[in-house]
């Protein structure tokens, strides 16, 4: 941040969900609250929204030291940009020493617009974050730029650090009625921008859809070691059969064999199953981060898949054959106890 | 229409364990992009930023075998890191050789499907962007642009007029395929992919990220337990003993 800053305190950008603070809000305000107690640091979060002054309690509840409240009705849930102007307002009279943001995909937008007008970098997509005393630095951990391996990262040059967090990573904390935090208003003050030009119309609310990989006990999911569509597509099958969900490797998303929502990787979905399946995947670095599985089986035919590094029990075959026969003995024993 | 494909920007040294070539976000986004140009009339254009690392000139070219028109690397130094620096490289790059209608970006980024080098490029050139984008067209009434968008909010139709900078999620446009012709034309011997010189001016305090330990994540503890058969059949079998051993199967844990 051009402007000096003048203490450690954390501020959190927090997002709104449906009347509530989004659950990677609530990860990442127990991550700070562990970082802001070890730094004798203050903890602040910003909650912005057309309607989000009741749910300030629920961050005082989980260990936010101030809430700041940004209500408007301009500040639709759907429009990153919007808030960025609101915020950026209460940053730079804050000056920030770290910022942390969930990287959803509306605050993706938000902390990559808010570090544009900060003129400060951003380390996007941590999988943890320690404070390290010697540099006094924060020490990101995140797949390194090679993608074949984990690296520590810090921002050099900048006196402001701005992180988004991946969701899932960390724990969420208890709430806890009896914490009360010091709550108060922030006005924006709406300068006209380049990001008005775009007009957002909202459709339709989130057609949820009934994916829930992040909470799923038993997920079976696909790499590109199944070769085709119709392969993948045989994964609905077994999960139904064992009461699980599907979910897929990047590659897959982006062959259109599955929606964005089955993505189990860096840019998608952390899980933490009882039981993990994996078919055909080879095992690389950005999709296993993103794996906390109890037990975990690969079917791979390549013998020397990273992935058999990872987990408990291994298969060396084809994967589509593998996963047919599995579904066919399953439906063959079904119809012997009929 | 004047259409920018910006391509992500590759790792200047170590291996990765993806493709080589244009990864699937990006052919992804490109057919987008010459789809919309055949259907509006225009030029499409990809860009690469790097050191003119033979991986970089490799991508262009691939992508010029699709039918693109012109192929320019942007020369940045491999010292300038950071989504912040290339973002003011890319915004400068594209000033200097537009002006552009659409500018797209897939969902991988130089930092992996997070839309920050689109957006942080969109506010240091001064163009309005549209993230997330499943559908992008032209309007039919021949003025701006219409989108529709799907986040965890809801759906959202997004609307304007050009220039803008689009992240493109789109899966369901028709695909496209090198042509012999196109092939032939980039791989003649002809230098197809033009080279822009580094920005002249540019923001040098601008702060990086900076790696400083890089380290293999934990691997299993314990041995790993291979599931042995004759065919797929058997290792299927073997699979599903496991399965029932710890329950995961429901109704028949004792089978087999």
């Amino acid at each position: 941040m051009k402007d000096s800053v003048i203490n450690k305190d954390i501020w959190i950008i927090g997002e709104m969900n449906g009347g509530r603070p989004h659950n990677v809000t609530f990860e990442i305000l127990e991550k700070g609250r562990g970082l802001a107690a070890q730094m004798k640091a203050g903890l602040h979060v910003i909650l912005s929204g057309r309607s989000c002054g009741k749910a300030a309690q629920y961050l005082a509840h989980r260990g936010a030291d101030e809430v700041v409240v940004i209500e408007d009705g301009k500040l639709s849930e759907g429009n990153p940009f919007i808030h960025a102007k609101a915020i950026v307002q209460c940053l730079r009279k804050e000056k920030p020493w770290a910022v942390f943001v969930g990287a959803t995909a509306f605050g993706r937008g938000l902390a990559a617009a808010v570090a544009a007008k900060l003129g400060t970098e951003l380390i996007a997509d941590a999988a943890d974050i320690i404070y390290d005393s010697a540099i006094e630095r924060l020490v990101v951990t995140k797949t390194a730029a090679d993608r074949t391996s984990m690296a520590d990262f810090i921002i050099s040059g900048s006196s402001l650090q701005m992180i988004t967090v991946r969701p899932g990573m960390m724990r969420r904390g208890i709430e806890n009625s009896e914490r009360t935090a010091k709550i108060r208003r922030a006005v924006p003050i709406w300068h006209e921008d380049i990001q008005d030009m775009v007009i957002y119309r909202e459709i339709s609310a989130k057609n949820r859809c009934q994916i829930s990989l992040g909470s799923a006990e038993i997920i079976v999911s696909g790499g590109r070691g199944l070769k085709t569509k119709e392969n993948f597509e045989m994964l609905y099958d077994l999960a139904k059969r064992l009461n699980g969900q599907v979910g897929a490797t990047r590659p897959c998303i982006d062959a259109g064999w599955a929606p964005y929502e089955r993505q189990v990787g860096q840019s998608g979905t952390a899980v933490k199953p009882k039981l993990y399946i994996a078919f055909g995947i080879s095992g690389a670095i950005q999709h296993m981060t993103a794996i906390g599985a109890k037990y975990m089986i690969a079917v791979n035919q390549d013998p020397e898949a990273a992935i058999f590094k990872y987990c408990d029990y291994g298969i060396i075959g084809d994967a589509a054959k593998v996963l047919r026969a599995m579904i066919d003995q399953l439906d063959s024993m079904n119809q012997r106890h009929l | 229409m004047n259409i920018l494909v910006i391509l992500r920007q590759w790792p200047s040294a170590g291996k990765s364990l993806e493709n080589s070539g244009m990864c699937d976000s990006d052919k992804n986004v490109l057919c987008e992009a010459l789809n919309l140009r055949d259907e509006q009339g225009g030029f499409v254009t990809v860009m690469a930023l790097g050191d003119e690392h033979e991986q970089e000139i490799q991508i262009l070219k691939e992508a010029l075998t699709y039918g693109t028109d012109r192929a320019l690397l942007v020369q940045i130094s491999e010292d300038k890191t950071g989504v912040a620096l290339a973002a003011a490289c890319a915004a400068q790059a594209l000033r200097k050789t537009g002006p552009y209608d659409v500018i797209f970006f897939g969902r991988q980024a130089i930092d992996g499907d997070s839309a920050h080098m689109a957006v942080m490029t969109a506010q240091a050139a001064g163009i309005p962007a549209a993230l997330y984008s499943k559908k992008f067209k032209c309007a039919s009434d021949g003025e701006g642009w219409r989108a529709e968008s799907e986040t965890e909010h809801g759906e959202i139709q997004l609307s304007g007029n050009f220039p803008i900078v689009v992240v493109s999620v789109r899966e369901d446009q028709n695909k496209r395929y090198p042509k012999i012709s196109d092939i032939l034309k980039v791989y003649s011997g002809q230098n197809m992919v033009e080279k822009v010189a580094s920005p002249d001016i540019l923001p040098l305090t601008l702060p990086k990220p900076v790696q400083i330990h890089t380290y293999v994540p934990e691997t299993a503890h314990h041995q790993i337990q291979m599931i042995e058969g004759t065919d797929e059949e058997e290792k299927a079998a073997g699979c599903l003993k496991i399965l029932g051993m710890y329950s995961f199967w429901e109704g028949h844990a004792n089978e087999g």
